[in-house]
């Protein structure tokens, strides 16, 4: 590695390398996005159509949370209120949470954390896009069309009854589509990670966010396919009644949930490991410490991605599956949470004695700190049979996975977003304004779900259009909770476009973080590096030196993009 | 943890009504008072940390270890062991009142969730929209749905049952609290699930109970009366009443016997069985009979009629 950086040296000579010719700049017209083949541009596609996604899953949940303002709803009928919290869960989990990390941070940052010029199959890149956006598009088409009013958990009988079977039917088609790019997208993030690296960069050398990346890969190849089996057995069954999932042909519906669950279960993980990658990257670079127990996060997170699979059963304990089944699926669940405690450990030890800056990416992190500890300790509740059995199918539940899937994966989304925001824009966002935006968005979030583990616990069942005033007071705490939340949204968004229009020019590395996308200027040129940068350790600072806010931090060995 | 159990529920917990309700409560409990000291352990860390080593001008990160196997082994292995410990516990609870259904209680229920009410009949012909049940009295109710997935839930009794169409679930509950208590249904099941609601009823005691019993006798017929004309119609060619051997197994005392099948599997015969020899005649054949018997389609109520029958036939 010291010979990396002494060749290096050599390179001093090539500061006026480009400052206008970035990806941006490098071509022009429309044809030139939606035929490129840069990760760079893609992941910026990707981007946009994730945002648009979380505003559409966000107006609904708006709507069902100012619906429940009273106890006999205050807005729309029960057949529009069920037909929104489906459009809210089914838009925020298939297009929004699991691709939103790895598809358009992941597509942007992965490459460039390897040092190298793209993915490993740009052109497959480009298809996962166009997949994702044709399933998204059939997918919202007849949700919309056909007012599916199943929840997103589509659980027959109900769902494949009459003419709303084949409605279904058609929607799981257009998410196997979406999910048919999450497989190509964690294939192609594999094979980058394994072809690509450069040769001084061994597996333990990666940031952790490429483990993060890779283990997601795992998940998405691996569970993906079972949600298309799903869709051709519920056709199957269908149009030619074999007897799968309806008792009114000899079939089982509880058939029906293991295979969801199968592939859903792990989807968790691919939302939520991504999440703690950014976490990880986060964490260190505004500590200015190495990651702490570095192979411990690495490892646990491919264990996190094997024993996920292995824990569906326990979305099932009340469903009349066996005694012995309940009890394996607990057991094996307690597990999946051993790898979780580690990683928040080691990314605590990582704050201690470093060197803490709280920009806005460190802001949202702390938040997520607060969030998934939340999130994750109230699943023991749930994975614990006798304590599920009382509070499985009631808001508890509704608070427990909404602090895992939103409060969690979304604050570190964000964490990312304006982590690599310089870096993706070339533009500095105002810091003071983001970070207020950050303590609404995290605050809004506390108000509205805290309260729901309450209602739960009290006996609220889920999916209710209407409910006992009794529940009231609570309910109502949550939908100001919902306001404050969505208040923060907006405001982080217009101070990001803010930025696109007037913010200032973004140094190479304006956090001193070093791995290796911040060894390219910003926003990167066409081909992300002339030459592959020295490597020198993803979380090594000692390389580091702050010149001024403006010029960011460069490397005091003389190599600088 | 009996003393547990006889205290009322704090004001943020429902009401306690049933004899496991403590019990889960006081897992409940145990669980928070873990799963609290882990959070302010992160909460503490996280922000005297960030106080703590917030940078200033002057500051730089100082040295300290990059790793530490001692310690990750350490913050690995004792979350873990908790985890089990709650696991072994929970698990132990929860056993006792799985296997608490599998004895049979004096009185049984019949349970139909269907879009969108609740209907409870018992035996003697009372059918009712909300669910009487006698103080300290054991019951075991049998669940079963016409149409879609429901479940019954009981936030007092801190259960709660899917009731799958195509099959029949159980739950076995004693009630240790007189009272009304909510009845929600638990799984969504189309439009008007959320007014899918009932209550329980808990009569203090054996008067009170058999005053709304004899109230107004329902019109319909029984249930044992339903099995018994289906049986005269359909049954009696084949299975006799007194032992002995006809074309199909007899029904004395076949409820709750264990019979060997074709192939050497041993089987319960309970609920599920029964729908599926039914139903499904030719799936599972007791040993050394031929496999003769016609699937036949009954609806819910003639089901749980026939069910009801062989149940009276000792």
């Amino acid at each position: 590695m010291v010979a990396a950086t002494r060749t290096a040296e050599l390179h001093q000579g090539h500061e006026e390398t480009s400052t206008h010719d970035n990806y941006l700049t490098h071509a022009h017209g429309w044809r030139s996005w939606i035929f490129s083949l840069d990760h760079k541009r893609i992941g910026i596609m990707y981007l946009c159509a994730i945002l648009i996604s979380l505003l559409l899953g966000g107006v609904f949940a708006l709507v069902i949370r100012l619906h429940l303002w009273t106890p006999e709803g205050a807005l729309v009928s029960n057949h529009t209120y069920n037909n929104l919290f489906t459009l809210h869960g089914a838009v925020m989990i298939f297009l929004f949470i699991i691709p939103g990390i790895p598809a358009a941070l992941g597509n942007f940052v992965l490459p460039m954390q390897l040092g190298a010029k793209d993915l490993a199959f740009p052109r497959l890149n480009l298809l996962s896009f166009y997949l994702y956006c044709i399933g998204a598009v059939l997918f919202l088409g007849v949700l919309l069309a056909s007012g599916i009013d199943t929840g997103w958990t589509l659980y027959p009988p109900y769902s494949l009854e009459g003419s709303r079977g084949l409605g279904v039917l058609l929607a799981l088609t257009g998410t196997f589509i979406v999910g048919f790019s999450s497989i190509l997208t964690g294939l192609n993030f594999m094979a980058t990670v394994h072809s690509m690296r450069p040769k001084a960069m061994g597996w333990f050398d990666m940031p952790l966010f490429l483990w993060a990346l890779f283990a997601t890969g795992i998940i998405q190849v691996v569970a993906t396919p079972v949600l298309g089996i799903t869709v051709a057995l519920g056709f199957l069954e269908r149009l030619f009644h074999l007897g799968i999932f309806m008792p009114e042909y000899g079939g089982d519906p509880v058939l029906f949930q293991h295979f969801f669950w199968f592939y859903s279960h792990p989807a968790v993980y691919v939302m939520i490991l991504p999440a703690m990658g950014i976490v990880s990257e986060v964490v260190s670079v505004f500590s200015r410490k190495p990651i702490f127990g570095y192979r411990f996060i690495a490892m646990s997170s491919i264990a996190i991605a094997v024993v996920g699979f292995l824990v569906w059963g326990h979305h099932m304990f009340t469903s009349g599956q066996s005694k012995w089944t309940n009890i394996i699926f607990s057991f094996l669940t307690f597990f999946v949470a051993v790898p979780s405690a580690i990683k928040v450990f080691n990314w605590l030890a990582t704050m201690y004695k470093g060197d803490i800056r709280l920009k806005t990416p460190m802001v949202y992190v702390l938040g997520f700190f607060g969030l998934f500890g939340v999130g994750g300790l109230t699943g023991i509740f749930l994975g614990s049979l006798a304590t599920d059995v009382a509070l499985h199918d009631t808001y508890f539940v509704v608070a427990h996975f909404h602090f895992v899937m939103v409060g969690s994966v979304l604050t570190a989304f964000l964490a990312g977003l304006h982590y690599w925001w310089p870096k993706i824009t070339g533009k500095m966002y105002d810091e003071r304004w983001a970070r207020v935006a950050a303590i609404l968005v995290m605050v809004g979030f506390f108000i509205t779900f805290l309260p729901q583990f309450l209602s739960g616990l009290q006996g609220m069942p889920r999916r209710y259009a209407t409910y006992l005033p009794e529940f009231k007071p609570l309910h109502q705490l949550s939908t100001i909770g919902a306001i404050v939340l969505a208040s923060g949204m907006f405001l982080d968004a217009w101070v990001l476009w803010v930025s696109l229009r007037r913010g200032k020019a973004a140094p190479a590395n304006p956090w001193g973080a070093a791995s290796l996308e911040w060894a390219t200027p910003s926003p990167p040129t066409h081909h992300n590096f002339d030459e592959t940068p020295p490597i020198t350790g993803p979380y090594n600072y000692d390389v580091l030196e702050e010149v001024s806010e403006e010029a960011g931090w460069v490397r005091n060995d003389g190599w600088n993009p | 943890m009996h003393r547990l159990i006889l205290a009322a529920a704090p004001g943020w917990l429902p009401p306690r009504a049933s004899e496991g309700a403590g019990k889960v409560d006081s897992i409940f409990m145990l669980i928070l008072g873990i799963t609290t000291a882990f959070f302010v352990i992160i909460v503490v860390a996280a922000t005297y940390f960030t106080i703590r080593y917030r940078a200033r001008k002057w500051t730089a990160p100082q040295p300290s270890p990059s790793h530490h196997l001692k310690l990750e082994l350490v913050w690995s292995i004792i979350p873990t062991i908790l985890l089990v410990a709650i696991f072994g516990v929970s698990t132990k609870a929860w056993l006792a009142s799985a296997d608490a259904g599998t004895t049979e209680a004096a009185t049984t229920v019949y349970v139909t969730g269907q879009q969108w009410k609740w209907q409870f009949e018992y035996q003697g012909g009372k059918r009712s929209d909300e669910l009487h049940l006698l103080l300290n009295e054991p019951v075991d109710l049998v669940l079963s749905s016409p149409d879609v997935l429901h479940s019954f839930y009981v936030p007092a009794f801190r259960i709660k049952q899917d009731v799958v169409p195509g099959r029949f679930t159980r739950m076995h509950v004693t009630p240790t609290e007189a009272g009304n208590f909510p009845i929600f249904c638990a799984e969504y099941c189309g439009n008007d699930h959320s007014i899918m609601q009932t209550q329980v009823v808990i009569h203090a005691d054996q008067a009170s109970y058999d005053a709304w019993k004899n109230e107004k006798i329902d019109e319909s017929i029984p249930l044992v009366k339903v099995g018994e004309l289906l049986f005269q119609k359909n049954c009696q060619s084949c299975h006799s009443l007194d032992g002995t051997r006809k074309v199909g197994p007899t029904f004395k005392g076949l409820w709750g016997s264990t019979q060997t099948m074709e192939g050497g599997e041993a089987v319960t015969v309970d609920e599920n069985f029964v729908r599926e020899s039914i139903v499904e005649p030719k799936k599972r054949i007791v040993q050394g009979y031929p496999p003769a018997m016609p699937p036949q389609s009954l609806g819910e109520r003639e089901m749980q009629g026939i069910i009801e029958y062989i149940r009276s036939v000792k």
